[in-house]
């Protein structure tokens, strides 16, 4: 099924290369060689006293990497890495502090279980809480273990601090060396684990759900068990980084250097970094942790508010034009090699659907009818327990907004293999009614999924049971491509969902963009995209919210021989919004038409079509008596 | 109840203070979305100047007092200038950008200040009175005076002035205010300039209490953060409502009102309010958009 789309193939592999920057899990060459170089240079070259600077370094570098995970996965900024960081320091030498490797390891299970547990507890407010409030809420929590956790002496240990294991060594190899390998392999291991998990189908769960958490929910994630994922592994991240801290120190730095300000610069380290990949954080780590502590090896002392707010100020800065800065350097690079002669400029690509998709490469009409009915996706189901066949109902279904009725008493049935369309003028409910049937808003009246009342469901296990939607507005990942962005759903990967993804991907044009993010494409194109997630498990009824609304009439057309194709084969219920006349006639056998949220008319497409109140609400035709 | 009331009086002390910070934070959040981090720094930078002249040069009180806000309104004015340069960055980054302004101030501050702790002297003498068996300074009557004087003063201006309804219709659509003619720079940089001013005020007030200490100030204008939140950084009067509430739960359980507690419990009690803040403010502003959408 590849050999249509060749030349979208090579389209698709221009625009990859254009657009691969913007790509999150992508480690890039440079950062990280840079890193991997600086690293073993400073542990073969650094002398011992600055070996120090390194290790606090690399630790540094960990909790930003834990840090990393809410904001990038979530749009979250917790604002307490440094108060975690603290407490788990604290209580890893609270027991280490008692002698021998048994209480050190109790110290570090203590320490990672109740971090996870802290980080918990934050996860569960950007349940409740999300953008500004979750930053207000997580500087409470900061707020909370400085002003009461780290009141309590016993637990810091006072002024003394508390004394934590560290190998008597001696020669080149010495204590600082083995803390510094200790430390950076600790951090470069868990670096290529979050690389993994954020190249993993649970990682691009994690970035739907914190960037479009309504598309996550159509798919049937559980967004938040996801959430609350996310911010386990940032607890564990950061429980680690705080027990190293006190092993590199010895002891437990004092309760000032896990404070707000801390927190805060903590929090800036990924953002600081670009967002882009994870090797630079830890090279802003090293500016930020690293560079002090060497000036002032070297005698140079600079204030360390000062010096927080110069590198933070850099760093912004540099992350913010990081492309510009990045393009002017590569410019200089390519004067230097050519001797002066002028840029390579690389060629401009139109980001267009056509494009994009190789237009005309990929079989319509007949052809593509014929092929469908000759050879089907494998039939995939998403492996949930709840398992409801037959006809989607809503009865009675009363939206209300405040003092707003958005839907006023409508039923809808979609019975297997049946395809119903909904009409109306803007503001006349049809989304609405949507969102009541996938639970999205809610309504009164019952609504039924092959007989079971599911009125009570939340929409993740509506969408697990075979109700699938898109929406209006396409709710994917920007930042995933469309390969990552199609694979996100409930269910587990299986070679049939992985070739009846590829199959939908041939037969919309898409194969060859697998790699392509999705903020650079056509909005018809992401319409495509979501359906094509819909689909991505045989659903018991497809709910499309005005679907051709952006593409081109061919692949419009395109899209209803799919479709059609597709239901004929495996007979699920259809139920579509669309303003395109064109369309809607062609893909409906039924048709509801709503006005100010009431069902004006509803029967077979013909007769709905001929009726004088319809032609008024609909088409806008004066209705003569 | 002699200890209530020190307490209560100490508290409502406080509030204010948190409550004319959070004030300044509401109106920088509405004109430009971004939350001024930058108000621990100019409070930091306001009591400093504060202390100098009075202190150093021996410059009389007012006019010290009123140096010191102008500068600290300078100072804001910049960050609104500075937003308006960024105005298509991510508003986290400007947040972060107003830290590295209180980081940079904080720097500058430590490094011109003795290194002995100091306070500033109060601008309203150091006299005081006794009431209902506790002590009550001048300087705890005056804050809260000239607290109430500069919030009612604020909010006359932003409702009943012609400045005030050029700054309500940015609040309400910056492409829309633009569209009329409203020059928004400069009522962005206004508004940002008041807003310093008012942090400057705030650092100048607090500081002849609790130290001229650049971390207490950045708790202050954390718990002035907590404060605007509460009333969703959109309305003034919640805001500065916020702080009180938060000042005065603070100054009660920590004034040993209820006994001898154990180390940090004392503390518990704000911080949970702030939380139940957050929590009430951020389910109602979710609420809202659910409806509005």
């Amino acid at each position: 099924m590849n050999a249509p789309v060749t030349g979208a193939v090579a389209r698709g592999g221009a625009v990859s290369r254009l657009v691969a920057p913007l790509q999150l899990t992508k480690l890039r060459l440079s950062p990280l060689a840079v890193v991997i170089v600086l690293t073993i240079a400073g542990f073969f070259l650094l002398p011992n006293d600055l070996l120090y600077a390194g290790s606090s370094s690399v630790v540094a570098g960990l909790v930003g990497l834990g840090l990393f995970l809410p904001i990038a996965a979530l749009r979250e900024l917790p604002l307490n890495g440094a108060g975690m960081a603290g407490l788990a320091a604290y209580l890893f030498a609270y027991n280490g502090s008692q002698g021998g490797l048994g209480h050190h390891l109790l110290g570090l299970a203590i320490a990672i279980i109740c971090v996870i547990g802290l980080s918990l507890l934050g996860g569960l407010a950007s349940l409740a809480v999300t953008g500004l409030y979750f930053v207000v809420a997580s500087l409470v929590i900061q707020v909370g273990i400085e002003k009461v956790i780290f009141s309590i002496p016993v637990l810091t240990g006072g002024a003394s601090g508390r004394s934590v294991y560290q190998p008597d060594l001696s020669g080149w190899f010495g204590t600082q060396r083995c803390i510094y390998l200790v430390a950076a392999v600790i951090v470069f291991a868990s670096m290529y684990a979050i690389h993994r998990l954020l190249k993993s189908r649970m990682g691009f769960h994690a970035v739907l759900v914190g960037h479009m958490p309504e598309g996550a929910s159509a798919t049937g994630l559980r967004n938040w068990a996801v959430k609350l994922m996310v911010f386990g592994v940032s607890g564990l991240l950061i429980a680690m980084a705080g027990c190293l801290s006190a092993f590199v120190n010895g002891t437990p730095p004092p309760p000032f250097s896990f404070g707000i300000i801390y927190s805060v610069i903590f929090m800036a380290i990924p953002i600081a970094s670009g967002m882009r990949d994870l090797s630079s954080i830890l090279l802003v780590a090293i500016a930020f942790v690293g560079l002090p502590i060497t000036l002032e090896h070297f005698g140079i002392s600079i204030p360390p508010n000062f010096l927080s707010g110069v590198i933070l100020l850099v760093a912004l800065l540099l992350g913010r034009h990081r492309d510009r800065i990045g393009h002017l350097f590569r410019g200089m690079w390519q004067r230097f090699r050519s001797g002066g002669a002028s840029d390579v400029e690389e060629p401009e690509i139109e980001l267009t659907g056509a494009a994009l998709k190789g237009n005309g490469a990929v079989p319509t009409g007949s052809v593509l009818l014929k092929e469908l009915t000759t050879l089907a996706p494998p039939v995939v189901t998403d492996g949930s327990q709840i398992r409801a066949q037959g006809a989607l109902e809503g009865r009675q279904i009363t939206v209300r907004f405040g003092g707003v009725v958005a839907v006023d008493n409508v039923s809808v049935r979609v019975g297997p293999g049946e395809r119903v369309g909904i009409v109306g003028a803007n503001g006349a409910g049809k989304t609405t009614m949507f969102n009541a049937l996938t639970g999205f808003v809610p309504c009164e009246g019952t609504t039924l999924l092959g007989g079971e009342d599911i009125s009570s469901w939340p929409p993740f296990i509506r969408a697990r049971a075979g109700v699938r939607r898109t929406f209006q507005q396409p709710r994917l990942a920007d930042i995933l491509t469309v390969g990552q962005n199609v694979v996100c759903g409930h269910g587990r990967e299986s070679v049939e969902r992985s070739e009846r993804l590829a199959w939908l991907l041939d037969h919309f044009g898409l194969a060859a963009m697998r790699d392509v993010p999705v903020v650079a494409l056509p909005f018809g194109v992401r319409r495509e995209v979501e359906l094509i997630r819909a689909l991505s498990v045989r659903p018991q009824v497809l709910m499309l919210d005005e679907p051709v609304s952006g593409l081109e009439d061919d692949e419009a057309e395109r899209l209803v021989e799919v479709l059609l194709g597709l239901q004929a084969k495996e007979g699920w219920g259809l139920l579509a919004i669309e303003h395109d006349l064109k369309f809607i006639t062609s893909i409906s056998q039924h048709l509801m038409v709503m006005e100010d949220g009431h069902l004006v008319a509803q029967g077979p497409i013909d007769t709905v079509l001929q009726e004088e109140q319809v032609r008024r609400v609909y088409l806008g035709e004066a209705v003569t008596a | 109840m002699a200890l209530f009331v020190s307490a209560l009086i100490i508290g409502v002390f406080l509030g204010t203070i948190y409550g004319l910070m959070a004030f300044g934070m509401v109106a920088s959040y509405r004109i430009s979305r971004v939350v001024n981090l930058g108000q621990a720094g100019v409070a930091a930078l306001g009591a400093t100047v504060y202390y100098w002249m009075t202190a150093q040069w021996g410059a009389p009180v007012i006019v010290s007092l009123f140096a010191a806000i102008a500068v600290a309104a300078l100072v804001g004015g910049f960050m609104g200038w500075c937003n308006l340069l960024m105005a298509d960055w991510p508003k986290g980054f400007v947040m972060i950008f107003t830290l590295c302004v209180t980081l940079l101030l904080f720097a500058y501050v430590d490094h011109i200040l003795p290194p002995t702790t100091i306070a500033p002297v109060s601008p309203f003498g150091s006299s005081g009175f006794n009431f209902a068996l506790t002590y009550v300074a001048a300087h705890q009557i005056g804050t809260f005076a000239v607290t109430l004087a500069t919030v009612a003063a604020a909010t006359a201006l932003i409702r009943f002035t012609r400045f005030g309804l050029f700054v309500r219709a940015i609040y309400d659509d910056p492409a829309g205010a633009a569209t009329l003619g409203i020059p928004l720079s400069i009522y962005v940089i206004g508004v940002w300039a008041m807003a310093g001013g008012m942090g400057g005020l705030a650092g100048i007030l607090i500081s002849n209490r609790t130290l001229l200490d650049t971390v207490l100030l950045l708790f202050v204008s954390v718990y002035a953060l907590a404060g605007a939140v509460l009333g969703g950084l959109e309305s003034f009067a919640l805001a500065f409502g916020g702080g009180v509430l938060l000042g005065t739960t603070e100054g009660i359980l920590g004034g040993g009102v209820l006994g001898q507690m154990p180390p940090g419990t004392e503390a518990l009690g704000t911080v949970v309010i702030m939380a139940i803040a957050v929590f009430y403010a951020g389910t109602k502003r979710r609420h809202l958009a659910h409806l509005q959408t």
